[in-house]
């Protein structure tokens, strides 16, 4: 296959991908009992194998794209995955970003924390109850769960 | 990059009520409908067995309590049908026709992230659906309004939602106060300080703020709080209906 045409059906395929995970997203895990980010959970797990690029580019289209069903204006998810990637990256290069299980679970845990903290920001604040609940707090276990289980199959095929 | 898609997030944000946005975000919404269905039709599936493990303990609490209220509701029911009868009388007199409300029926296909202040119905303009139509279920029940439709689909913004206000009043006391969203919770505030409604009276939407019809259940008073220092009473409301426990809604799409 010409490397052009390779590059367009890889680009093809991450829509494709992104829209899928969005759908799941959406539709299957938000009314669920499981908790979980899938776009965040994305992002973290690019950065921490130092992705960058593609980290950036699917928190912009990941967070468009929930923000077509989410309370806030449409946007405003993608602003908030952004400035994740980007803190994230800032702190890969230059301290704790490694493929420790400490540092994992440190990553999952901040990177849910933060993103809850920027959505409540960014939609004006509120009601203080909105950070406690029960939805958080599995999802600060599942978020490290996910980052952890997907960076050893990562490792183990490396 | 980081900075290109950082101006391009903002000028969404900025520009969010602009035609191009609006456009943008109902052709997102067309192409995600597909995966929408095929993943609601496996959640589906899913949380039927899910909740049915889960909540037998709660069916079986709510099963006894059931009871008891359905034999109050019985002695109300053989009152109510003697009401209906004069009730019916007076109109035909006063040749007024009942009111008519029209409705489409709407399938749940996806929901809001961790909370339940939006969700998406499987109907949009092209059945005739509108911004701020009112969304409720069985019962005359409110859940929410129309938000933005597009083609094929619309978002509803549940009561829980901050921006949802609504004129309402109390069944048996008769005090009216305003419905407030809180994002997870709502309430029942702006009650008159000499005003106290009972626990357990319903509210129903009283139509004098123009944009909610008059007669539309919103809850249960659960709790009233009176504090010295302030101006009005409020009360926490019980919702009658949830907006995560049903999977088909009513659009009130006109009142004749």
């Amino acid at each position: 296959m010409k490397p052009e045409n390779k590059k367009i059906f890889s680009v093809l395929g991450a829509i494709i991908f992104l829209i899928i995970l969005a759908g799941i997203q959406i539709s299957f895990i938000n009314p669920s009992f499981i908790k979980l980010n899938l776009f965040l959970a994305l992002v973290l797990y690019l950065v921490i194998i130092k992705d960058n690029a593609r980290a950036i580019v699917f928190a912009w289209f990941g967070g468009i794209l929930t923000g077509v069903n989410s309370f806030s204006n449409l946007g405003i998810n993608s602003l908030a995955l952004l400035i994740i990637a980007a803190v994230f990256i800032i702190l890969g290069k230059t301290t704790f970003l490694n493929l420790t299980t400490k540092s994992v679970i440190l990553v999952g845990m901040s990177g849910v924390f933060f993103y809850h903290a920027l959505i409540w920001i960014l939609t004006g604040g509120g009601n203080l109850s909105y950070f406690f609940n029960n939805g958080i707090l599995a999802e600060l276990i599942l978020t490290a769960l996910t980052l952890k289980i997907l960076l050893k199959f990562k490792t183990k095929n490396v | 990059m980081w900075f290109f898609f950082l101006f391009l997030t903002l000028l969404i944000i900025f520009f969010g009520q602009s035609r191009t946005v609006l456009l943008l975000k109902n052709y997102l919404s067309e192409i995600l409908k597909p995966v929408e269905l095929i993943s609601d039709k496996a959640g589906n599936w899913l949380f039927f067995w899910q909740n049915t493990i889960l909540n037998i303990k709660n069916i079986k609490e709510a099963n006894t309590r059931l009871l008891s209220e359905n034999l109050e509701l019985y002695n109300k029911l053989s009152r109510l049908s003697l009401l209906e009868e004069e009730n019916n009388f007076l109109r035909e007199r006063a040749n007024l026709a009942q009111k008519n409300i029209f409705t489409s029926l709407a399938d749940v296909i996806g929901r809001d992230f961790q909370n339940n202040r939006s969700f998406l119905i499987d109907i949009g303009t092209n059945d005739g659906i509108a911004a701020n139509m009112i969304v409720i279920s069985k019962g005359k029940t409110i859940i929410g309004r129309i938000a933005n439709a597009s083609y094929s689909a619309s978002k509803v913004q549940t009561l829980l939602d901050t921006q949802t206000r609504i004129a309402a009043v109390t069944t048996s006391s008769n005090i009216s106060g305003l419905v407030r969203g809180l994002g997870s919770s709502v309430i029942f505030d702006l009650i008159a300080k000499n005003k106290k409604p009972e626990i357990g009276e319903l509210i129903i939407s009283s139509g004098t703020d123009g944009i909610w019809p008059k007669g539309f259940v919103v809850g249960k008073i659960k709790e009233i709080t009176s504090g010295d220092n302030e101006v009005f009473n409020t009360a926490s409301i019980e919702l009658l209906a949830e907006p995560q426990d049903f999977n088909s809604v009513f659009v009130i799409t006109n009142i004749k």
